[in-house]
């Protein structure tokens, strides 16, 4: 059952996809942590600078 | 997210005869009316039965256990069922030894019931209690969670380039007093820094080099002015040398 803490997390990585901060690859891994609360800062910074690598990759 | 296709009771409460409800494809809101004792409430309980485990139109009522009623007219514990199917699943509630068993277990539906004396006390209740009532359906605590995790990562990573800020500003001092002190050459320090940073590091060795050679011969010459002073007063006081002389040239003939 989808409770609405994981309908909140879908809409918060949805949007930090789009606006091109986390990849599809690494935002999608944050979802379940991001809607119980268990994720740490170096889950944030490791998604986000590992997006941004893979960003930049030409 | 899966949706509800379809809820069959059998012999619970009202549910007399089995009744099947079957609800309209990709809608996210049922409405269900009817007249008094058409079965809405039934329809209520079956969902209660199915998440809870419990029949809840009928406790606190002063009916001490409910179990007992909740079979409809003429039918045992074990006629009793409710099968409901989503979208992705399904699964089935019924009585065995008196407890409510949904099998598979795992696909046993979230179920949250208001009923109407519980909207009545929400009405009722002060702000706070009836945001209490209602945050299982609005919880998004986790989310406050991580939220406050990387608003305290954004803190730390603020405080960490205030750090790095002030250390390139004393970089920039120090580096603007370098160029003072060398003349202020060229247009401005930076670009006076800029052309000292690219200038070819082999240049740097040999002055280095050149250098440590100078301070090496300078080591070796460091103590020639005490012992020339030493020879002067010597030389000076020519007396005092006179034995030192003479030993000195019988050593020499010894050798």
């Amino acid at each position: 059952m989808e409770t609405p803490s994981h309908k909140l997390a879908e809409k918060i990585i949805e949007r930090l996809i789009r606006e091109e901060l986390l990849t599809d690859k690494h935002g999608k891994k944050l979802l379940p942590k991001l809607a119980e609360g268990k994720l740490s800062q170096e889950d944030w910074s490791l998604a986000i600078e590992l997006s941004d690598a893979e960003e930049r990759k030409p | 997210m899966s949706g509800l296709k379809r809820l069959t009771i059998d012999h619970l409460r009202g549910s007399v005869v089995p009744f099947s409800l079957t609800f309209e494809k990709g809608k996210k809101l049922t409405v269900i009316y009817g007249e008094n004792g058409a079965g809405k409430s039934t329809i209520c309980d079956a969902f209660d039965f199915l998440g809870e485990g419990r029949v809840g139109s009928i406790e606190n009522r002063g009916l001490g256990m409910t179990a007992r009623f909740w079979p409809s007219l003429g039918k045992k514990s074990s006629d009793v069922g409710v099968h409901l199917e989503t979208t992705g699943s399904a699964c089935r509630a019924v009585i065995r030894k008196s407890n409510v068993v949904v099998i598979p277990p795992e696909n046993r539906p979230y179920v949250e019931v208001f009923r109407r004396r519980q909207i009545l006390s929400l009405i009722e209740a002060t702000p706070g209690a009836r945001y209490d009532a209602i945050r299982k359906f609005i919880d998004v605590s986790g989310i406050e969670a991580s939220e406050a995790t990387l608003r305290e990562l954004i803190r730390g990573l603020n405080d960490s380039r205030k750090v790095a800020v002030a250390i390139v500003h004393e970089n920039e001092d120090e580096l603007r007093r370098s160029w003072e002190t060398a003349g202020k050459p060229g247009k401005d320090w930076l670009t006076w820094a800029k052309g000292e940073a690219s200038r070819d590091t082999e240049a740097f060795k040999t002055e280095i080099n050149d250098l440590i050679t100078l301070q090496a011969a300078y080591n070796r010459l460091a103590d020639y002015p005490e012992r020339l002073q030493s020879a002067d007063q010597a030389l000076k006081a020519e007396k005092p040398l006179s034995p030192m002389r003479s030993s000195a040239s019988k050593n020499v003939s010894k050798v």
